[in-house]
């Protein structure tokens, strides 16, 4: 499990494994709000709106697939179908496979890559509320975290 | 690029190997399926989309060092009996020949990899070793994707692993599989209780070309079920110790039938040589299940060794496709069953002449 806390305007990361993450109750999302209070100043509202998503959908923005034609079909439409759908998806895996989460090759610099891309649009959002509340000291804390992961990015993509 | 034809003349690197090792298991295969990130599955995506990965990735997979001088199709350019070779060859899936818009095929000149372009997925890394040697064909098959890292964008999640069109590849995206030649159990009457010990297993089985197809011929490929949960390393270790056993009990049901009931397995044999050898019209069906009676012989020491490999080379190019093939042209069902018979016994007919000519001025 990644888990990021940008306070301060520094940028906290924590890599927990799943056990670890079980055990600190970063599993769900009240558990997740429970370990930034442990971990020290949560960010605010970040994980409410991220949880939206993962809202039963019955079509998948990203290529227009819906819940009918997987149900038809058992296939899905896109990668981001398995975000869309994971309620109906979570259901049959257990009937497929042996376990649950993936344990065996992964390619480390993408899923890097990919974290980052997730925290980076968490943290626009976030930049986007706190302008909109003229918050600008705190908006001006969350452009330089901006500012440090793109660099980041750069750093893995090259 | 080497042209189909080219590819065809050769047989490819798994199909020439021949001892111990190859007397139960023939091949072992892996692939990995796999998909570009926030495109949709060929399944969904447009013809449009299809078309861009197919362009992107071919150039991609043919600039590998592995692939030079492979062979590179896109699959509408080619015909239909030539897409059934491939299919015969398992260097494409009858899915993939179905459907073969925005779909490519790249090969390299071994025959030991196939890369498949929009297949179900966007791609299907396949690596194929003779004998029993799963572990080989995953480490070949993960060298392709590991080389492709660097320049294409997989789809995966960090829970789930590789995203697949279907929940049932999710994970790893492997499915490892062994093609097996279980005589000895047929006609001992064990197979059905083996092939149910590996359903309980989680493993599953099928005939000759995969899903929904009968086996043929005694030949059966066990691959497994579960992609997500397990590491490539465990499915493969579970997979080569459960294959090795099955062929263990083949060849302790083989000999054990040559002590117990040897007029029946000789009387099978021998009607076997006989019809290979002497017919004049034969389906393919037929000639699957003789040439695997024939191959049995050979394994045996009843008929002559190199018979093994003449079988092998026969169970592949005596079907439907590769037959009209190397007649240069398309044949209905009964001129295939007589250019079949005439095939074999071209074949057969150093090791096992016939004792009387009956040709007479037919050929």
């Amino acid at each position: 499990m990644f888990y990021t806390q940008v306070a301060d305007g520094k940028l906290k990361k924590f890599v927990l494994c799943e056990a670890c993450a079980q055990a600190k109750g970063i599993t769900n999302p009240e558990g997740l709000l429970m370990a930034e209070e442990l971990l020290g100043d949560a960010p605010q509202k970040t994980e409410t709106t991220e949880l939206a998503a993962f809202e039963p959908q019955d079509k998948c923005d990203g290529c227009g697939f819906t819940l009918e034609n997987f149900r038809k079909v058992g296939r899905l439409g896109c990668p981001d179908c398995y975000r869309t759908f994971a309620q109906e998806i979570n259901q049959r895996l257990p009937t497929m496979h042996k376990g649950l989460s993936h344990t065996g090759y992964i390619p480390e610099g993408l899923i890097k890559q990919q974290a980052l891309r997730h925290e980076l649009s968490n943290l626009t959002r976030q930049l986007e509320t706190a302008v909109l509340e003229e918050n600008y000291e705190e908006a001006a804390k969350i452009r330089d975290c901006i500012e440090e992961l793109e660099k980041g990015e750069k750093a893995i993509l090259s | 690029m080497m042209r189909f034809a080219t590819l065809l003349k050769n047989p490819a690197d798994w199909m020439a190997a021949h001892d111990e090792e190859t007397s139960v298991v023939l091949t072992s295969r892996v692939r990995l399926a796999r998909n570009l990130a926030r495109v949709p599955f060929p399944g969904w995506a447009r013809k449009k989309e299809r078309e861009a990965v197919r362009e992107s990735l071919q150039s991609k997979l043919e600039s590998l060092s592995g692939m030079k001088d492979g062979f590179s199709h896109e699959l509408s350019d080619l015909d239909p009996l030539q897409k059934q070779v491939l299919v015969e060859r398992h260097l494409i899936s009858r899915e993939q020949a179905a459907r073969s818009e925005g779909s490519g095929s790249v090969v390299n000149r071994k025959q030991t990899l196939s890369l498949m372009i929009n297949e179900e997925d966007h791609l299907r890394i396949q690596a194929i070793r003779p004998s029993l040697q799963l572990r080989e064909a995953y480490k070949l098959a993960h060298s392709v994707d590991r080389n492709l890292e660097g320049s294409v964008e997989f789809a995966v999640d960090p829970q789930l692993g590789y995203l697949t069109a279907c929940p049932t590849n999710l994970g790893t995206g492997m499915r490892a599989s062994s093609m097996l030649h279980l005589p000895g159990l047929v006609l001992s009457d064990q197979i059905g209780l083996v092939l149910k010990g590996i359903n309980k297993l989680g493993l599953a089985v099928r005939g000759l070309y995969g899903e929904g197809t009968e086996s043929l011929g005694n030949l059966y490929q066990i691959s497994n079920q579960s992609t997500l949960g397990e590491t490539e390393e465990a499915i493969l270790d579970r997979l080569t110790k459960v294959i090795g056993d099955v062929a263990r009990y083949e060849i302790q049901a083989r000999q054990k039938l040559v002590i117990e009931d040897p007029v029946m397995v000789k009387d099978r044999i021998g009607r076997a040589a006989g019809t290979l050898t002497y017919a004049r019209i034969i389906t393919s069906k037929e000639a699957l299940n003789h040439l695997s009676m024939l191959r049995l012989g050979a394994d045996l020491d009843i008929m002559p060794a190199e018979l093994v490999e003449i079988c092998d080379r026969l169970f592949m190019e005596t079907q439907p496709a590769h037959l009209q093939w190397s007649a240069g042209k398309k044949l209905q069902p009964e001129a295939r069953d007589i250019l079949r018979a005439q095939m074999i016994r071209e074949h057969l007919h150093s090791s096992l002449p016939p004792a009387i000519d009956i040709s007479g001025k037919e050929n």
